[in-house]
């Protein structure tokens, strides 16, 4: 048992991570409904939209925990009828709180290990890739593609282009898809990776995918979905500058059926089997599409954290008052 | 599995002289540079060998190394570790490539969309 301040932080975090939990829960439960609305996004909106709605549960969960803090020692009695913790003084780790927080604790190392050893191997692999490559100059190869900077060039058969790399993102970009495309083919697939590059989309993508670690599974897919569509139609849309809709989803699908032609090679896991259909129809009927609203974003957050507040005042009282401390 | 350089030049070594010892890929790195002493090109064939990446077999007192994969096939194998996060955990690919590589559609589908962008091209002149 631990008494006095240490106490009352112990069951700050407890309050903390009940709060995130609770955001996570009741997420979840809300992304059944707005999934599909996404889709009147533009991917921008949608990007910006994803990110919100991943950091709210930590940026609430914090929020709560402030609230808490000056309700159990601040003079704020208004504060304290509307969320109250009993024994903020004293923490029992053998408590339902200690497991939490214990649990909590075990959960983060497990799955920061799993992160940590991924990057290990996903570095070594670049490294050596790098090794093996040859570094391209593109722009000395067109004329029409003064923003493509450099990309590694790979001997192989394979058909593919991608940037990898979190903190030096490169592009990449194998023989095998080279030797295929015609030059403004080419020039649209290095855009593409180039506009990865530019927003580093890597690290966005690793740091949202540590965002979303506390999600179920039946949310945690397509919510990681839903930003890596966005970050590829951003990526698109940087294209369009340059090059039509129907060039750049005509290169799309060509690549595609490239890919394809290799399916042995590769072990399918059918990841993103929308997107290209997706990415294509937004390339060739681009329409209006909504913009971020911060409105209804502002009331959502307000009404997540009232609800989550009430939540965590009633299910301390419910468990306290089915069981025994 | 990560290459370092004088991993890199002996196995570039190997691919061109396959069934080499320690000596031979000596003689040969040693002119360059960063090319390492004899116990260096031992260890970083030992190395290799441990990796996976090199068979051996001795002949006499010696061991004769090669490659077990070309060039070709190592990078092959490569681009795949590097894309099988994007392959078999998906959502959680470190990667952003141009098409997901992988994809559910087959070419029937894949030609349906080549039709549609054809069609919509045509009508917007």
């Amino acid at each position: 048992m631990v008494v006095g301040d240490w106490a009352l932080i112990l069951n700050l975090v407890s309050i903390g991570l009940l709060g995130l939990f609770i955001l996570h829960a009741l997420q979840s439960i809300f992304w059944l409904f707005i999934s599909e609305k996404l889709a009147d996004f533009s991917p921008k909106s949608r990007k910006s939209l994803l990110l919100v709605w991943v950091a709210c549960p930590y940026v609430l969960s914090t929020v709560i925990t402030l609230f808490f803090y000056l309700s159990i020692t601040g003079p704020f009695e208004l504060l304290d009828e509307v969320a109250h913790w009993h024994h903020a003084y004293v923490f029992h780790f053998d408590s339902w709180h200690g497991f939490l927080l214990l649990g909590f604790i075990a959960y983060i190392v497990w799955q920061l290990s799993k992160v940590i050893r991924r990057w290990v191997i996903h570095s070594s692999d670049i490294k050596s890739l790098n090794l093996l490559s040859r570094v391209i100059s593109s722009t000395s190869n067109s004329n029409s593609s003064p923003e493509v900077s450099n990309y590694y060039l790979l001997d192989s058969a394979k058909p593919a282009a991608f940037v990898a790399g979190i903190i030096k993102p490169r592009c990449y970009l194998t023989n095998g898809l080279k030797r295929q495309l015609t030059e403004e083919e080419l020039n649209i697939v290095l855009q593409h990776e180039q506009a990865h590059l530019t927003s580093n989309d890597a690290l966005s993508k690793c740091l949202f995918n540590l965002l979303c670690i506390f999600y179920p599974g039946f949310t945690k897919k397509p919510i990681k979905m839903s930003y890596a569509l966005a970050l590829e139609q951003i990526a698109d849309q940087k294209v369009l500058k340059s090059h039509t809709g129907f060039d750049v989803a005509a290169t799309l699908v060509k690549v595609a059926k490239l890919q394809n032609s290799y399916k042995t090679d590769f072990s399918y896991c059918y990841f993103g089997s929308e997107h290209i259909a997706l990415r294509v129809n937004e390339l060739i009927t681009p329409g209006h599409k909504k913009s971020f609203p911060i409105i209804i974003s502002l009331i959502s957050l307000a009404l997540l954290l009232f609800s989550t507040l009430s939540v965590i005042d009633a299910s301390h009282h419910l468990i306290e008052s089915l069981f025994t401390h | 599995m990560v290459l370092g350089e004088l991993e890199k030049q002996v196995l570039q070594y190997l691919w061109a002289h396959p069934d080499s010892d320690v000596k031979q890929v000596h003689s040969v790195l040693a002119t360059q540079r960063g090319g390492g002493t004899l116990n260096t090109i031992q260890s970083t064939l030992d190395r290799l060998f441990k990796k996976g990446v090199l068979s051996r077999h001795k002949k006499g007192l010696a061991y004769y190394y090669q490659a077990k994969l070309d060039r070709e096939h190592l990078i092959a194998k490569l681009i795949d570790n590097v894309t099988s996060d994007f392959i078999s955990e998906g959502e959680n690919s470190l990667i952003a490539a141009f098409s997901s590589i992988s994809s559910d559609l087959d070419d029937s589908q894949l030609e349906e969309l080549e039709n549609l962008i054809k069609q919509q091209r045509k009508a917007r002149g």
